[in-house]
């Protein structure tokens, strides 16, 4: 190695405390940075998850009919070949289920309250292979003869005093516009995390649906699920893929990638991503004081050596390159060290997790989440934090480096 | 032959109010292969005439001429470029690098120089390590040696690149006078084989003694200019 590098790197070992302590801050900061982005990024997938289990699911598809009129709700646009495009769904790449079902507004009563709530049409075994609703259901759930049961949201359940087993009566228009009211046996109350589903959803067999509103086994909607993928990146391409392939085969389909369904909370994610970025910020602009500090003080230290190379004919530049190079090493110690011990926080968020209701109790600060919260692996922003560590040292040694070079000669040697 | 040639050299220094005329109006030629000691009182002039001697510190007004080169229009690369070739140091406290062996002290000119491969440097730092009586010690560190061969190991670096010129201020100052005897002694006898010129300002009269010029200075004057026959 070059004498002038070796000279910088002797240095830095020869000051192991000083170096330690300056190097420590940085791998505390850039560790954090890590951590805390596998923590935000697991929360979000979390939440994500929970979207897409509870009512998003990972493509959807309507016809274009139906969409223009979606917030209606209509009965009038069905998916036609539904056995086509279910075998077509099915055969594409990771696609794992589909399930059918119909949306319609209804009204939801006790006899004394009536409350307006969108009624689900669902097919209970196809739906379980792709909405985890049943594991949020309290109740029985639906039976093998479902004509006459219901499952709905806890707070339409609190508000009308009802409970699995008892009695409720549900109206709405049916297919060929018709007043229908009927009487349902609660089977189920579901408590999920997204509060619109607690407010307002009544789920119904097909079964039931063709009876209470004459669906005829209308559907006007497909559902898929999507194997799961680490990355959320991926996910969100996969989901695209099956869109786009559906669009394709099927001109008269409506259908959304998650990139659409989730389009708002994915906004959301960028503004977070921004928040954890200032917090790198602020950590790494302390480790760069700690840094400027440690190089000047090797660079007092060393001041007559600087009159000595220079008077023995080295180059200015080679005397900043020198000083540049003790804070590199600084810099890639206390990074390398924080990029791992990021590595292993992380390795425990993905593997263990971290128990959200053991600490925070059931209240999860709004966040659709709950239970353990686990950590995902994000390379990018291990390289990000590691590159941005090393940039910070490399910068914060420049000023104390050209103060070294431009020290004079005659001065430097004189310097006790 | 002359290498080196001060006409008028005067230099100034601004402390704060008042300017202290360091050297004032210094005429000197100096020969290839001399050994001359710069002596005087305290604050006489004798590291400020040896900084700009080697291209340290130019002077405020007067010419420098080494080897018939003019350095007074020399940029501050142009000098640090004119030291690196033709002038070393020897310093009063030595000022090895200490995270250095001595092998790599001695090598560091060459180095610096970037004229020699690898093997090359490492030989000559070697030869330039034997010469000075320390073979063995290569791949000790400065602070297992004591002030003396510290001294003989910055004899080695200063030599090492043969030079034009070694300039050494006070380079026993901090050696007892066994030690500095000795080194003395060393620096004479690289003079006579190889015609090194060597320049070193001195307050020791038995250093002085070894030399064969003197020039003592004065308030920034030279006030004598002797030389002794060689013996
Ligand atoms: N950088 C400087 N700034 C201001 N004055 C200086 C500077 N360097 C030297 N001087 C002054 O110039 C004069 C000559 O100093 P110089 O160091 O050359 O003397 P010297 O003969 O080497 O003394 P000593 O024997 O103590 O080393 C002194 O009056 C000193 O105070
Ligand atoms: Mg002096």
């Amino acid at each position: 190695m070059n004498t002038i590098l070796t000279i910088a790197v002797r240095n830095v070992l020869r000051n192991k405390r000083r170096t330690v302590l300056t190097a420590i801050t940085m791998t505390a900061g850039i560790a954090f940075f890590i951590m805390l982005d596998s923590l935000f990024s697991g929360m979000d997938r979390g939440a994500i998850d929970n979207m897409v289990n509870l009512a998003l699911s990972s493509v959807k598809i309507t016809t274009r009919a139906y969409e223009a009129d979606h917030e209606a709700f209509p009965l009038d646009y069905g998916i036609n070949n539904l056995r086509d495009t279910e075998a077509f769904l099915l055969k594409q790449k990771r696609v794992k289920a589909v399930a059918p079902r119909t949306s319609f507004l209804a009204q939801l009563s006790n006899y004394e309250n009536s409350l307006p709530v969108l009624g689900i049409v669902v097919d209970p075994e196809k739906d379980k292979r792709v909405f985890t609703l049943a594991d949020y259901t309290k109740g029985p759930g639906f039976s093998s003869d479902s004509k006459r049961e219901i499952i709905l949201g806890s707070d339409l359940a609190k508000e009308l005093g009802v409970k699995p087993g008892d009695p409720i009566t549900l109206s709405a228009r049916s297919r060929f516009d018709a007043q229908n009211a009927d009487d349902f046996t609660v089977a189920g109350v579901v408590t999920t995390s997204d509060p619109t589903l607690n407010k307002s959803a009544v789920y119904i067999s097909f079964e039931a649906a063709n009876d209470f509103i004459d669906l005829g086994g209308l559907v006007t909607e497909l559902d898929v699920s999507l194997e799961r993928r680490t990355n959320l990146a991926d996910f969100v391409a996969d989901s695209r893929g099956v869109a786009l392939a559906v669009s394709t085969a099927f001109p008269e389909l409506y259908a959304q990638s998650f990139r659409e369904l989730g389009a708002g909370f994915l906004a959301l994610l960028k503004q977070k991503r921004s928040w954890s970025l200032m917090i790198i910020l602020i950590v790494l602009l302390i480790a760069a004081v700690g840094i400027v500090n440690t190089v000047l003080m090797s660079v007092y230290e060393r001041i007559r050596e600087v009159g000595v190379l220079r008077a023995f004919g080295l180059e200015k530049a080679e005397i900043v390159r020198m000083f540049l190079f003790e804070g590199t090493i600084i810099g890639l110690v206390g990074s390398i060290l924080g990029v791992i011990l990021g590595a292993l926080s992380v390795w425990y968020l993905t593997a263990v997790g971290y128990p959200v209701d053991k600490f925070f109790g059931n209240i999860s600060g709004g966040m659709p989440i709950w239970g353990t919260l686990y950590g995902e692996w994000n390379p990018g922003t291990m390289a990000f934090a590691f590159c941005f560590g090393v940039a910070t040292a490399v910068i914060a040694s420049i000023v104390p480096a050209r103060k070294a070079a431009g020290l004079e000669v005659t001065n430097a040697l004189r310097f006790v | 032959m002359t290498i080196l040639t001060l006409k008028a050299i005067r230099k100034l220094y601004q402390k704060g109010e008042r300017s202290v005329e360091a050297l004032r109006g210094l005429d000197l030629t100096i020969d290839k292969g001399e050994f001359l000691a710069i002596v005087g009182p305290s604050g006489s002039g004798k590291t400020t005439l040896l900084n700009i001697v080697g291209c340290l510190d130019t002077p405020t007004t007067g010419t420098v001429l080494y080897d018939g080169t003019e350095l007074h229009d020399m940029t501050e690369r142009e000098l640090s470029e004119y030291r690196k070739e033709k002038i070393s140091f020897i310093f009063q406290s030595y000022n090895l690098i200490p995270v250095l062996t001595v092998r790599e002290n001695v090598e560091l000119p060459l180095v610096i120089e970037k004229k020699l491969g690898k093997a090359e440097m490492a030989s000559r730092a070697v030869d330039m390590i034997r010469a000075v009586g320390l073979a063995g010690m290569e791949d000790r560190y400065p602070r297992e040696l004591s002030g003396g061969q510290e001294q003989r190991v910055a004899i080695a670096r200063a030599l090492v690149k043969n030079p034009l010129v070694v300039l050494a201020d006070e380079p026993t100052a901090n050696l007892d006078s066994k030690m500095a005897e000795e080194i003395v002694a060393l620096m004479q006898e690289i003079n006579r084989t190889r015609e090194t010129t060597f320049i070193f300002s001195t307050h020791d009269a038995m250093v002085q003694g070894h030399a064969r010029r003197v020039i003592t200075l004065h308030d920034g004057s030279i006030r004598s200019d002797e030389r002794k026959a060689a013996e």
